[in-house]
């Protein structure tokens, strides 16, 4: 189900955890947060947020074998 | 440490700093007026002398006399208000004639701190131009030479970078919004442009007594003031800063008596300790924290333990009897500044046995100074970050051990001989060592897998971290506010490691929960992540004695049998 800006914007101010916004990340795009190359995790969820105000998933980190972060 | 108190120290530093630039090109000055630029005359070097005395006199100590005669007592004023805030008899609020005798006492004090350093920098000046006569070293060379003398790395120079670097780290040195940059500008000015001129210098010993002082002045004053009053504990306050010493780490908000903290000043050592009165020296030079006293009777402090020496960090160890060990050669590009910090980093995060373990082994074929850490064990290539820290939501940061994660997948994988594969992710005792730490907490098992509960991550978060609350903008509208949520504040170096283990056993949930250091859901959604990413962060807080035990009062197991692999690998 596709969420309009507003929706989104409205979800993402409820979203107040961690938790909550990697949740909503899911909710919106219909899958988990893919692995990024970074442990930060402001990092992370400033990606997770960015990408729901755009409504532009985060691009995935290709894994080649024997990849190790 | 008060606002006001941290303001003033800061302060202080700054306006020392200042007058220092103003005596650098005064002193040039004169040296070049009398010299007319020839090193001739060595009874000239002589002469110079009284001038070069009275310069120093005129600038930098007029300005140290103005700043303790006008400024300690606003630090006087800050400490009687917070005694006007204890419930204590009005009689010890207020200033008395005995105040006023110790505070001039002790501006008199704080005052010849700063005489003593200029008196030896006026030798060391007074040296350099006599010497450069004797050995007719150019004058330029000599110019060079006092102005280090004076301001270090951060003297005037010819060239344009340097000095706006310089000028960049002096305006914004006391802004915390501009940490990092100020942090990122020290580095580049030590490691690209300076780094045989880091050390002694007028500037260094000026500005830490600048500071010192002020918390001095502040220790002595207090504690003079709760004798007065009766008072006899004392708790531990101030904030954190990046480099914290362990032992303010150790000791923040602990309320104990005079007779302990006396006790363990006696009986302790940690790194950075300073000889004197544990009230006044503190932490150690540039201590930002104090010893306020308070009284268990009003109901707001208990009186804590001891800490015991677990919690405080031991003397330093003996100096290491291996040798370092070279990887940075294999750096794809880089100054050799970069490169020979690169190799100090990454062997300061190693044992001695670590050291052996990873001269006996295949060294990656290339390795990249990279924003992120990453290890590719088919190319053998290691990506990590030099001096990388891990950025609280507040700015404050604590050491990342990057270099030595990536290195221990390298050797998990090189000391293995199996394509592709990690010894920990093939070795069944690593690999139930981890399932039976996992099973000492409360937890199910679901859909074949152990899952520790909530509860017990919640307190495995305290031992890492605390949360601090952040508000995310619009980037696209700055002034829309999206969300604020919270987010960890790890407590000290290598705790973002620990974070990362904690979220290993918690494949990816304690980041998603607590917001905090990890690799995240998605990646352990692999077999073998866990303990591959277990191993490399043993291996990488090894030599971080507080990291290490915390991680190893969370996984006793793993880590006899991650310590039993490090000795097999010592003597193959």
């Amino acid at each position: 189900m596709a969420f309009s800006k507003e929706e989104r914007i409205k979800k993402l101010s409820k979203a107040n955890t961690s938790e909550k916004l990697y949740n909503l990340y899911e909710e919106i795009f219909g899958e988990e947060f893919p692995v990024v190359e970074s442990l930060n995790p402001n990092y992370k969820l400033e990606l997770i947020i960015d990408a729901i105000e755009i409504n532009k998933k985060v691009k995935p980190l290709e894994l080649p074998k024997g990849f190790n972060i | 440490m008060s606002k006001i108190l941290e303001k003033l120290a800061d302060q202080h530093e700054e306006r020392i700093i200042n007058v220092l630039y103003k005596l650098e090109e005064d002193v040039v000055k004169e040296v070049t007026r009398a010299t007319k630029g020839q090193l001739v005359s060595q009874r000239l070097a002589i002469q110079l002398r009284p001038a070069i005395k009275k310069l120093i006199d005129e600038s930098f100590l007029d300005e140290a006399d103005t700043i303790i005669n006008q400024e300690y007592n606003k630090i006087a004023k800050e400490v009687l208000d917070r005694f006007g805030e204890m419930p204590i008899p009005s009689k010890f609020k207020s200033l008395t004639e005995v105040d006023l005798r110790t505070i001039n006492a002790l501006k008199y004090q704080s005052f010849s701190g700063f005489e003593d350093i200029a008196e030896r920098f006026l030798k060391v000046i007074n040296d350099e131009v006599y010497q450069s006569t004797i050995a007719g070293r150019p004058f330029e060379d000599m110019v060079s030479n006092i102005r280090s003398h004076i301001n270090g790395v951060y003297k005037s120079s010819n060239s344009a970078e340097i000095n706006e670097l310089v000028d960049f780290i002096n305006e914004n040195k006391f802004d915390n919004a501009k940490k990092a940059q100020v942090e990122e500008a020290v580095r580049k000015l030590h490691t690209q442009y300076a780094s045989d001129r880091a050390g002694n210098n007028l500037r260094r010993y000026a500005s830490q007594i600048a500071h010192d002082s002020v918390m001095q002045f502040h220790g002595q004053f207090t504690v003079a003031k709760a004798k007065e009053a009766g008072l006899t504990h004392y708790t531990y306050t101030g904030t954190l800063v990046r480099d914290s010493r362990e032992f303010c780490v150790g000791m923040l908000n602990r309320t104990l008596t005079e007779e302990q903290i006396r006790e363990m000043w006696n009986t302790r050592a940690w790194q950075g300790k300073s000889t004197g009165d544990p009230f006044i020296v503190r932490g150690g030079y540039r201590c930002r924290h104090t010893w306020l006293p308070t009284d268990p009777a009003w109901g707001e402090e208990t009186v804590d333990e001891l800490p015991t020496e677990e919690e405080v960090p031991p003397p330093p160890p003996p100096r290491t009897t291996v040798s370092d060990v070279p990887i940075a050669f294999l750096l794809n590009r880089g100054s050799d500044n970069t490169r020979k910090a690169f190799d100090n980093d990454f062997n300061s995060q190693l044992t001695d046995q670590q050291k052996i373990i990873v001269s006996k082994f295949n060294k990656p074929n290339v390795i990249k100074n990279s924003k992120n850490g990453v290890y590719f064990a088919g190319r053998k290539e290691l990506r990590a970050e030099l001096d990388a820290r891990d950025i609280n939501p507040d700015g404050s940061s604590v050491k990342s051990f990057v270099i030595s994660h990536e290195y221990g997948h390298h050797i998990d994988y090189e000391a293995h001989n199996v394509r592709f594969r990690a010894w920990s992710e093939d070795n069944d005792f690593f690999k139930d060592a981890i399932q039976k730490d996992k099973k000492q907490f409360k937890g199910s098992f679901r859909a074949g897998q152990y899952r520790i509960k909530d509860e017990e991550f919640e307190e495995l978060h305290k031992k890492i971290g605390t949360y601090e609350t952040i508000e995310t903008y619009s980037k696209y509208n700055p002034e829309q506010l999206l969300t604020s949520y919270n987010t960890t504040t790890l407590k000290a170096d290598g705790f973002g490691e620990v974070s990362d283990i904690i979220d290993a056993l918690a494949l990816g949930k304690f980041q998603k929960k607590y917001g905090t250091w990890g690799h995240g859901v998605s990646y352990y959604r692999k077999r073998g992540r866990v303990e591959k990413e277990i191993f490399a962060n043993l291996f990488s807080i090894r030599n971080n004695k507080k990291a290490y035990n915390v991680a190893k009062s969370i996984i006793p197991n793993t880590v006899k049998e991650f310590e039993k692999r490090l000795d097999e690998l010592e003597k193959q």
